[in-house]
């Protein structure tokens, strides 16, 4: 036999090591998405489907232990009507699946079917993990209107789905209402007149404040600029608001802090508050329709309610809106996964099993699911769903997605309010600021 | 002759060959795991690479980019703030105990493990979750200071004192280094310690001209090996702020910054970047050490 030398060791090394690399590299995972020639930044483009409706679809989520499991009960139930499907749940709490999304998608090993993170839709589109799902012939979008689905497209292409919709909301513990003697009044439910009256029960309530300090809630701060004629993001992907506008909506909580009607960051873990810790020391918090149905439970000796955000004096009709949560096909998924995963889609979109755990993220944007839902919705999310075909009904002036670059704007927005709320910058300062990070975080995704 | 020779030849040349295929699979370990991802990190560090589109060389507009990046510079900052409070506490603490032990007493050997005990879980994310506790506005700190009549706060939420919760968990896991000092004092002959007593030395003096000089190398080990780690600390960080590096980006240790900037930005290249420049300055950082040690520390052949 040859004599093994060390030449010949580091050589097998390398040979070997390049082996697997190459064989790491052509094994399992999906296909790496292709460009279409000329394309710059478009959503989707690989058209049909191949193969029977089997095999296995990989399904990324997020959310709490109880949701997983009511997706995990829906996807058995969906497996038992389909033998030669099955569904490979990906789920992880919401911080640590953008982030393994992000590994994932960077070795061309999306998920067949993914959630989408509102601050990422549009960089999604302008990466090209979108498959077009017009041309899915088996898509079933039925109950959909014409008008609903033509607003789902982006860059004129049906790419994704919404899953879920939900609003923002003033959610309030009753019992500490009541506990207050004090009731909240129709006649001034203005951002002034609420302001005053958070005041008023601080003063009266024993030890507990009128609101948690959540400016950063990202839905409230949006009715905000949208009641002062801003918005959040504009339609060709650039801030919609100005100081005037972001520094009203700080200098409101200020004033609250300050009269001390609202929480320090300090007493509620943060400005970013942590739910258990601020549900016990304040009355009302901001929050989306959908998450008020989480955070009731956690004091269950306490009776919460809800009602619509304030409203500006001068506001515009059609200032309420819709926030989506979305669902899409990955561009790179197998062409053997396509019909599976189509099916996969459709149950999630359209099956009466899915209502349940749909009640979990937010109010079922198909209209059939929606009418449905009611009859199984516990009381908190009967409450939801009645705020959701309210304002369903309502005037809404269009609302457009964060751009590219923008996936950590809320990260911005908590540093900007702690930096307020901390004494470490003034309003207008942090103002600019802000502004100012976003504009160049933009700027520098358009390359 | 020449045929016993060429015996015990062949014997070490099969001996030499079984040597190098156990020597493989470290091998492949390096390459695949340590030197590819580094050769990739050094190339993505020139390119603008977004996780979700291939990357586009830049040359070195990612390193020029660091000059005016504000945040890369407050990173920089509180993580030179953690290393020169944080390391020097360490060992200083680590050495008292040491020689505590070093008395010997009885439950020695228990002391010694219980003492050791932190640094197993000092980077671990429970004590940080653990520690996020200790140090909140209804924590065990705050409840002790209120039985002696102090009004605590959120030590986590105040940028003054966020920061110094982070030094106080890595001071914490003292025991790796105290190990160390503990088998270094051992090694000190008594009879140094007997006759510099019967010149009339006290403890401070023994203290200064026998153990710190004979335990110089083991100080010198810690130092680097410590500074080393406390340059590249992560953990603790991004538990105890969740993520953020606040309040105010107080918390915002360079390795954070950089997870952020990767993951959370989708600012792979940057962060690339930012992974070499860390490298290097630790780097030159460690060869400043060498380069000093030459002043301070002593070894027993005399060099």
């Amino acid at each position: 036999m040859k004599e093994l030398s060390r030449r010949t060791l580091f050589r097998a090394t390398g040979l070997s090591a390049a082996a697997l690399a190459l064989a790491a590299c052509g094994s399992g995972g999906t296909d790496a998405p292709t460009k279409s020639a000329g394309s710059t930044s478009t959503g989707g483009g690989t058209t049909g489907q191949a193969g029977g409706a089997s095999g296995s679809v990989r399904y990324g989520f997020w959310g709490s232990t109880e949701r997983e499991q009511l997706y995990l009960d829906a996807f058995k139930s969906f497996q038992s009507k389909n033998s030669g499907i099955t569904i490979a749940p990906e789920f992880a709490d919401y911080g640590a699946f953008q982030e393994r999304f992000a590994t994932q998608a960077a070795a061309h090993n999306a998920p067949d079917l993914y959630w989408i993170a509102s601050p990422q839709v549009m960089t999604y589109y302008k990466n090209d993990l979108y498959y077009d799902l017009s041309s899915l012939s088996d898509l079933d979008l039925s109950d959909y209107t014409s008008d609903q689905i033509e607003s789902f497209k982006l860059g004129g292409t049906l790419n994704n789905v919404p899953q879920v919709s939900s609003t923002p909301i003033a959610s309030y513990n009753k019992t500490f209402l009541d506990d207050a003697g004090l009731a909240i009044s129709d006649a001034d439910w203005t951002w002034d007149g609420l302001a005053e009256f958070l005041i008023d029960y601080s003063k009266k309530a024993k030890g507990r404040k009128g609101i948690a300090y959540n400016a950063n809630q990202d839905l409230s701060f949006e009715a905000w600029l949208r009641q002062h004629g801003q918005m959040l993001w504009t339609e060709d992907g650039t801030v919609g608001f100005d100081t005037d506008g972001i520094g009203g909506w700080l200098d409101w909580w200020e004033k609250l802090r300050k009269a001390g009607a609202a929480l320090e960051p300090a007493e509620q873990d943060g400005v970013d508050m942590i739910w258990s810790t601020a549900g016990s020391k304040a009355m009302m918090i901001f929050c989306g329709v959908n998450e008020m149905v989480d955070q009731a439970p956690v004091f269950p000796k306490s009776d919460f309610e809800l009602r619509t955000l304030p409203v500006a004096a001068d506001a515009p009709s059609g200032w309420m809106f819709v926030y989506y949560s979305r669902i899409a096909m990955y561009k790179g998924i197998k062409d053997s996964a396509i019909a599976a995963a189509t099916k996969v889609l459709n149950f999630d979109l359209n099956d009466p099993a899915m209502i349940k755990p749909t009640l979990s993220i937010g109010a079922p944007v198909n209209p059939r699911q929606l009418k449905a839902a009611a009859d199984t919705a516990t009381p908190d999310q009967k409450k939801m769903l009645s705020v959701m075909v309210d304002v369903g009904g309502q005037k809404q002036n269009p609302r457009y997605e964060a751009p590219a670059g923008t996936s950590t704007w809320r990260d911005d927005f908590n540093r900007t309010i702690e930096s307020v709320a901390l004494g470490q910058s003034s309003v207008s300062d942090a103002s600019k600021q802000m502004i100012s990070t976003l504009t160049a975080n933009i700027q520098k995704a358009k390359g | 002759m020449s045929h016993r020779r060429g015996l015990a030849g062949t014997a070490q040349r099969k001996q030499g060959k079984v040597a190098h295929l156990f020597l493989l699979p470290w091998l492949l370990g390096l390459v695949l795991i340590t030197l590819v991802p580094l050769a990739a990190s050094l190339y993505l560090s020139f390119t603008d690479y977004n996780l979700l589109s291939s990357p586009n060389f830049i040359g070195l507009g990612n390193f020029s980019e660091m000059f005016s990046d504000v945040r890369f510079w407050h990173a920089v900052v509180v993580t030179i703030k953690y290393v020169l409070i944080s390391v020097p506490l360490q060992l200083a603490f680590a050495l008292l105990l040491a020689m505590v032990l070093d008395k010997g007493f009885h439950g020695t050997s228990f002391y010694r493990s219980a003492f050791y005990l932190p640094s197993l879980l000092g980077s671990s994310v429970a004590l940080a979750i653990i520690w996020r506790q200790i140090f909140g506005s209804d924590g065990i700190v705050n409840s002790i200071l209120s039985v002696i009549g102090i009004g605590g706060t959120n030590w986590l939420q105040n940028p003054a004192t966020a920061l110094d919760t982070l030094v106080v968990l890595n001071v914490w896991t003292f025991g790796s280094p105290m190990i160390i000092f503990l088998a270094g004092l051992r090694q000190i002959p008594r009879e140094m310690h007997e006759s510099a007593e019967v010149d009339g030395a006290g403890p401070v003096r023994k203290f200064r001209s026998i153990t710190i000089p004979l335990l110089s190398p083991l100080i010198f080990f810690n130092l680097v090996l410590q500074t080393i780690n406390a340059f590249q600390a992560f953990t603790q960080a991004s538990v105890v702020s969740r993520g953020t590096g606040g309040p105010v980006d107080s918390t915002l240790f360079y390795t954070l910054y950089l997870y952020q900037q990767a993951f959370l930005n989708y600012q792979m290249g940057y962060a690339s970047a930012m992974a070499w420049v860390l490298l290097v300055v630790v780097g030159l950082i460690t060869a400043g050490h060498f380069f000093a040690s030459k002043y301070w520390v002593f070894y027993s052949d005399g060099s």
